[in-house]
């Protein structure tokens, strides 16, 4: 399953940045399916980008209410977030596939859970991503992203060849710029030691998706009857989680790990026996 | 009704609510508004605004 998961994760990637060569001529690829969402944290300013950030698309909207709630782009959230829940981290979203790239690499593990710092991210969907846009946007009359301004490290990704392939946007660079290359480096240096430390503390899109993980469509299934409580499951959760007692958790990104380490097959994903 | 088919059934209805939204959304010139913001270069997102 693990390997099916990744042949997926490196997929979807490339589907949603096709246009690699961009990426060192420090332009942005523009057309229509700039319309389209992608289900996962991924810059519509990478230059490689071909859809939409949902969560940048969102925070645009609610920056500039005054033409109405784009319903196309909450349908679509919506929509991941129905079928998929929390699916589209463990298997359709390449910042997640970044950071666990990283913690393959060979260096001392910190296993804790830091169970409260999980909820670091509701606080960042509630006050970055729905609070500063709408009230700053009042304010000032103009589009205000917060998380995307001062946190996003998946477009400072984005950024990073924009700036050092273009001279213009290089001149532009300043003080947030540092700050968010600062943010990009912390998290990428904490990846290799923690488990996908920005998807378990700080993405807003990841508590989206994680408040529907109960009801979404794809869940994962736990057997009372045949399970003997060997505990195989939750040794092997790379979420620090136990899937006996805390089945579709919010933080439960369904990579299915747990799944194939079960001896009695008492997990599965639901529709599957 | 047990816990599996309350669970399907709220499923269905989100899945219905989101294509109801998309549809509405894609009608009233939100997709055109959507692909015009990602094909603007958002600063923001950079770091640079
Ligand atoms: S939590 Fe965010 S960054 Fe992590 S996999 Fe999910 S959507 Fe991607
Ligand atoms: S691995 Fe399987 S049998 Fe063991 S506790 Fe987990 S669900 Fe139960
Ligand atoms: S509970 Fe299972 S599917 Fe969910 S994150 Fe843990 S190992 Fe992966």
């Amino acid at each position: 399953m693990d390997k099916r998961r990744k042949i997926t994760q490196f997929i979807t990637t490339l589907v949603y940045n096709p246009f690699l060569t961009n990426l060192f001529k420090g332009k942005l690829h523009t057309g229509r399916s700039k319309g389209v969402c992608v289900p996962g944290l991924n810059c519509y300013s990478c230059p490689a980008a071909a859809g939409s950030c949902p969560l940048g698309s969102l925070q645009q909207n609610l920056g500039n209410l005054k033409k109405g709630v784009n319903t196309y782009v909450v349908g679509s959230l919506l929509l991941f977030a129905a079928l998929f829940g929390r699916f589209v981290c463990g298997w359709l979203c390449p910042f997640g596939l970044l950071q666990e790239l990283l913690y393959k690499i060979p260096f001392p593990k910190c296993v804790k859970r830091f169970k409260y710092l999980g909820w670091l991210k509701y606080v960042m969907l509630v006050v970055f991503v729905i609070a500063l846009p709408i009230v700053i946007s009042i304010e000032k009359g103009m589009g205000y992203p917060a998380f995307c301004k001062y946190i996003c490290p998946q477009g400072t990704i984005g950024g990073l060849f924009l700036v050092g392939f273009n001279e213009t946007l290089r001149s532009q660079a300043h003080l947030t710029f540092i700050l968010k290359f600062v943010i990009l480096i912390g998290i990428l240096l904490c990846s290799a030691s923690i488990f996908r430390p920005f998807c378990r503390f700080i993405c807003p899109l990841g508590a989206i998706y994680g408040l529907f993980n109960k009801i979404a469509l794809i869940r994962i299934k736990h057997d009372k009857t045949t399970c003997t409580n060997c505990g195989a499951c939750s040794r092997a959760c790379p979420m620090r989680l136990n899937p006996v007692t805390e089945c579709n958790h919010a933080d439960c990104i369904r990579c299915g790990k747990c799944i194939s380490k079960c001896p009695e097959r008492s997990l599965s994903f639901t529709g599957k026996k | 009704m047990d816990k599996k088919k309350t669970l399907n059934l709220l499923t269905l209805i989100l899945l219905i609510i989101s294509i109801i939204l998309i549809s509405v959304g894609t009608f009233t010139g939100k997709v055109k508004e959507t692909e015009r913001k990602g094909n603007a270069l958002c600063l923001e997102c950079i770091g640079l605004g």
